[in-house]
């Protein structure tokens, strides 16, 4: 068919040859290939189908045509002023500061243009960063109120707020000008009928002439033209029909809603048609639907059967109309009470404050100051003008501010010491009143009041300045300290001045602190000479690592402990301690007063009695005793003190009490040998009984081998030897006190060996018995170190138990390595 | 009580710098001069590892009370805490301004004490990932030589002739003044007692509570020699390394020389670790270690 229908049409005309050229030119759609972005230079933008990297370096390269070329280094060494460092745009390319890279740049009118104040050879353009960084949202928001460029020209040229721009007119052509411009005013949309036409609007704006009048038709005096009403354009931001309002885009409930406004208005009476508040509209067909969601409006209501007045013109006006300042707004009440304003007075100049800042050309100017001094142009105060009259001060002056001043000074110097003396580092010399009150502030800070500065200040310092004054001194105080110990340990003051030259001076060999210890170590004399105990404070985070407490913490306690009271609790200890070493005591020394004696016999007269409640219990239970023994050391406190006692054995007491503190804390801790300074203190304590306070663990190690308890009976075997032989006479200190117990055996009817039983078995004698004190103290001892045995253990059982978890857990550890791999 | 060379193991790092036994004394952990530490089971003179990584030579090492670390300080001034099994080092520390001359732990190896040339002491906190240590003693006025850490105490001896021990329980310094550089310092097993060598060839055996002189061994050499000594495991003896190349025995409470165990003469003995349980002794002189013991306390330790 379709061959034939050639045949069928008749052609008419020939045909045209078709323009090779013609086929050329068609367009052809350009290959994907070809669609390229390339930027200014040529070069390819985009690389990559989907990557979007951007083009780099020669020819999509790195660096130039020999490929890439490392920095060379520049010495800055020479030019190191103008080294400013790196900006951000040293890492950019071009293309990143233009139009469409990430940190476009553009020309702008810098905010603060100003072709008259400023000199123009200063102008420069203002290349704002449009970026985000680094603008600053609340600089727009502080943005002073200030007029464009453009007017602030205008003004300068002489025109005026309210007229127009442009050559002066007379007021015929003003007239005509003003009705070409109401005819041409555009419409948009369809017009209104011509009836419904509002009357045009008087402009109340226009400055030179306001009326027309036909009278002063005067053609020498010219107008400004008028101005054009400011086109004001709201810019779009939504995609809505013109003039539509999208519903409120807060959630319904946390809407504000007055109940004085129709939440959805349809503006019909002013000609306006307005509508606002709905998302949907309503087709032509179909009937509005109830809204669910329609806030009930007062407005909606009447309040009265009358029909309503025809007031809604004058209503609708008071809505266009701003409400005069008088008229509250709509929904608003006028305030009854009146706002006061806070006033705040203006800063009171300091009385030396002068308006003229003079600058220095260079800082090795004399001070503004000393020119005036120079000049003698100096201020005098009254008391220097009395001076130059008659050298007597103003005595008729009013109660000036330097007579209060005085009177406070002398106050000042009644309640403040004089100042310390030499020695003081002077910060201040150069002002002597301020250095004076310096010292001052010192005395008052050693003695703990330093807010009473401002008492020696003069009044005419201003609060400012007081308060920077008293910064200075404390900042003073704390520089110009002496040297602290940590410094003053590992310094020693130099024996020859810093400016001496002659280096051959022979140089003092300092006191060698170690020097006896070295003397002391030849001679093998270790112990107390060569050791050195000091406080040292482990980190807290080592004790915890160590798992001990930290000693810091439990410092306070001990130092609290150590205090020496008196307290029930202290005398407690000071007799079942200390009875004996006392006891000793006497014997050990002959010259000890008979008094202290007689005090102890007082005691032990007193204990009697309740020994057989103490010592069943001292077994097994230490607050018990406690209890007991307050009630019994209250009674002997009250019998000593009722007896009046010589001073001398009041301080034996004393003596007793703390000699059996510092001796509870030797227990309290480690088995200790006598310190020094306990040595010292309980001088007298015999060298026995020292030894039974100290190592009562069971021998351990080198001395595991040792059958310490059989030495130690021997011992007590041949005191018991002694003791049955009082006559014996000897010259060491055990005898002596050996003889001290026989004296108090033959005061007590049982031998000392039936006590022996008795302080070790349960079994209680018959009747009460006189105590032997040392026994006493062996019992109480007893106890305790059972305790610390205990304690020992367990502690070694945890750390048992800690190991096993590690093991365990390091156990599991190593499972799930293996479940790794 | 006799000791008889059991083994002896030619460590081929160069020259063994330290020998010490781990916790429970199955291993022990050579350092040496070529900046290697060594893990050996003494007993059957097996090399189970080598652990490399520090800069310079180790100087001395420790095994963790889980022997699952090992702690080692060196001239490169680093101390570094190696995973046993893996051989990589865990952390690296860095403060010591000189070459750090002994390492311990703590008794549950969660501190980290390393003693330095340059006079100080810092513990560093292991459970930690802080880098900083946990408190630095900078009481010693010169080099520290030697360190001892009980679960309370730590133990210093240093070249400013002082023996000092920090209790942490008490807060308390101690300082015992020697009067000869102190190179070695060990308590006994029972604690009570301080055994302190000094570069004059006496060691000395100081009561800890009183610091009072209890006795004096002498009779070997140290010349300039850090020469280590120790107690051994009942306290009976008194063990030393010295110049002669022998390890020198004395009686703990008499003084007098018990045995001499040579090594290798000419060559001095420096370190020296006991076995923390049995009779055994490791000693090191140059570049070998030989362990020392009972013929039958080591069959015992086979079969167990």
């Amino acid at each position: 068919m379709d061959s034939d229908s050639d045949d069928d049409f008749v052609v008419y005309g020939t045909r045209r040859e078709l323009d090779e050229d013609d086929i050329v030119a068609r367009k052809r759609p350009k290959s994907i290939a070809d669609q390229t972005v390339k930027d200014k230079q040529g070069r390819q933008r985009f690389h990559g189908a989907f990557t979007g990297g951007f083009s780099a370096g020669f020819f999509n390269t790195v660096g130039s045509v020999e490929g890439w070329t490392p920095q060379t280094f520049k010495s800055s060494r020479s030019k190191r002023a103008d080294n400013h460092g790196q900006k951000p745009e040293d890492f950019m390319d071009e293309e990143d500061t233009g139009e469409f890279g990430f940190a476009p740049k553009t020309v702008q009118v810098k905010n603060d243009y100003d072709s008259i104040e400023e000199n123009p050879k200063k102008r420069k353009f203002a290349v704002r960063d449009r970026s985000a960084l680094g603008h600053h949202a609340l600089n727009s928001i502080l943005k002073p109120a200030r007029s464009s460029v453009g007017i602030r020209i205008l003004k300068r040229m002489g025109w005026r707020v309210g007229q127009g721009v442009g050559p002066r007119l007379t007021k015929k052509e003003k007239k005509h000008q003003r009705q070409e411009i109401s005819q041409t005013k555009k419409i948009y949309g369809c017009s209104l009928p011509e009836s419904e036409k509002a009357p045009e609007p008087t402009r109340s704006h226009s400055g030179s002439e306001t009326t027309d009048s036909d009278e002063g038709d005067d053609t020498d005096i010219t107008f400004a033209p008028d101005d054009y009403d400011p086109f004001l354009i709201n810019p779009k931001s939504d995609s809505f029909g013109i003039g539509y309002k999208g519903l409120d885009r807060r959630p319904v409930l946390s809407n504000h809603f007055s109940l004085f406004e129709p939440p959805v208005t349809v503006k019909e009476k002013s000609k306006q048609l307005t509508i606002q508040g709905k998302g949907f509209g309503v087709g032509a067909m179909e009937d509005e639907d109830e809204d669910i969601y329609a806030v009930d409006d007062i407005s909606n209501y009447d309040f009265s059967l009358e029909s309503r007045p025809s007031t809604s013109k004058a209503k609708a006006n008071s809505l266009k109309a701003l409400p005069s300042p008088n008229e509250p707004i709509t929904g608003f009440v006028a305030s009854t009470i009146t706002l006061k304003k806070n006033y705040f007075p203006p800063p009171r100049l300091p009385p030396n404050f002068q308006p003229i800042h003079v600058v220095k050309k260079s800082r090795f100017e004399p001070s503004a100051v000393d020119q005036e001094d120079n000049s003698k142009k100096k201020i005098l105060t009254a008391t220097d003008r009395c001076a130059i009259i008659d050298g007597a001060p103003p005595s008729d002056a009013p109660p000036s501010k330097q007579c209060t001043e005085a009177m406070r000074e002398d106050n000042v110097e009644k309640a403040v010491p004089k100042p310390v003396a030499d020695g003081v580092f002077r910060p201040f010399v150069a002002y002597p009143d301020k250095q004076k009150r310096y010292e001052q502030y010192l005395v008052l800070a050693k003695n703990g009041k330093k807010d009473q500065l401002s008492k020696l200040q003069p009044l005419s310092m201003t609060d400012w300045e007081r308060e920077r004054e008293r910064l200075e001194f404390e900042q003073a105080s704390k520089l110009y300290q002496p040297l602290s110990a940590a410094f003053s340990d590992r310094f020693v003051v130099a024996s020859q001045a810093d400016d001496s030259t002659d280096p051959l001076v022979e140089v003092k060999r300092t006191a060698d602190t170690q020097n006896d210890r070295r003397d002391a170590a030849k001679r093998k004399m270790f112990g107390p000479l060569t050791r050195v105990v000091r406080d040292w404070a482990p980190a807290s985070l080592l004790c915890k690592r160590f798992n001990i407490p930290d000693p810091n913490v439990r410092d306070t306690s001990n130092e609290k402990k150590k205090r020496p009271k008196f307290s029930v609790f202290n005398f407690l200890d000071a007799s079942t301690f200390n009875a004996p070493s006392v006891s000793s005591e006497t014997a050990a020394s002959d010259d000890t007063p008979t008094v202290i004696k007689q005090e102890v016999n007082d005691v032990e007269v007193e204990e009697q009695p309740n020994e057989q409640v103490i010592q069943p219990i001292d077994t097994t239970n230490d607050t018990a005793i406690a209890d007991v023994d307050t009630r019994d050391q209250n009674s002997t406190i009250s019998k000593i003190l009722e007896t009046g006692e010589e001073p001398s054995s009041k301080e034996d007491l004393y003596k007793a009490i703390f000699l059996s503190s510092s001796e509870d804390e030797s227990n309290d801790e480690e088995p200790d040998p006598v310190t020094p300074a306990q040595s010292a203190v309980g001088s007298s304590a015999p060298a026995p009984i020292v030894n039974a306070l100290r190592n009562t663990s069971p021998p351990r190690g080198i001395f595991a081998n040792l059958d310490l308890d059989a030495l130690n009976a021997r011992k007590r075997d041949s005191d018991k030897e002694k003791e049955s032989v009082p006559t014996e006479k000897s010259e060491n200190n055990e005898q002596k006190n050996s003889v001290a117990n026989a004296r108090e055996c033959s005061t007590n009817p049982t031998s000392s060996s039936e006590l022996d039983t008795f302080a070790y078995g349960p079994a209680l004698p018959t009747k009460p018995i006189a105590k032997e004190i040392t026994k006493m103290t062996i019992v109480y001892k007893k106890p305790r170190d059972d305790d610390k045995w205990v304690e020992a253990t367990s502690t070694k059982k945890n750390k048992k138990h800690k190991k096993d978890r590690k093991s365990k857990s390091h156990h599991k550890h190593k499972k799930s390595k293996k479940h790794k791999r | 009580m006799k000791y008889d060379v059991l083994k002896t193991i030619d460590c081929k790092q160069g020259a063994v710098r330290a020998v010490r036994f781990n916790v429970d004394g199955a291993y022990c952990i050579t350092c040496g001069g070529d900046k290697k530490i060594k893990l050996w089971n003494p007993h059957t003179s097996l090399l189970l590892k080598t652990y490399g990584g520090h800069g310079s030579d180790v100087l001395d090492a420790c095994g963790s009370c889980d022997s699952s670390f090992i702690l080692s300080g060196g001239s490169d001034k680093t101390v570094i805490v190696w995973d046993v099994s893996t051989g990589q080092p865990i952390r690296r520390l860095r403060g010591h301004a000189s070459r750090v001359t002994c390492v311990r732990y703590n008794e549950e190896s969660t501190v980290a004490i390393s003693g330095s040339h340059d006079n100080t002491v810092m513990c560093w906190d292991i459970k930690s990932r802080s880098n900083e240590p946990i408190q630095v003693l900078r009481e010693a006025k010169d080099s520290i030589t030697y360190m001892q850490v009980t679960n309370e105490e730590i133990l210093t001896s240093s070249l400013d002739c002082n023996v000092r021990f920090y209790d942490i329980r008490k807060g308390q310094i101690t300082e015992d003044f020697v009067g000869e550089p102190v190179t070695c310092v060990n308590f006994t097993r029972d604690g009570q007692c301080i055994l302190a060598s000094a570069t004059d060839s006496v060691i000395r055996l100081f009561d800890k509570t009183s610091g009072e002189l209890l006795n004096e061994y002498s009779g070997h050499k140290t010349d300039d020699f850090y020469i280590e000594s120790g107690v051994n495991n009942t306290d009976s003896q008194v063990l030393s390394g010295s110049v002669d190349g022998c390890v020198w025995c004395w009686d703990l409470v008499q003084a007098n020389v018990v045995a001499k165990l040579q090594h290798d003469p000419g060559r001095p003995i420096h370190s020296l670790s006991v076995h923390p349980t049995a009779p055994f002794l490791l000693s090191a002189s140059g570049g070998s270690i030989k362990l020392w013991g009972t013929p039958s306390a080591e069959n015992e330790e086979e079969n167990a």
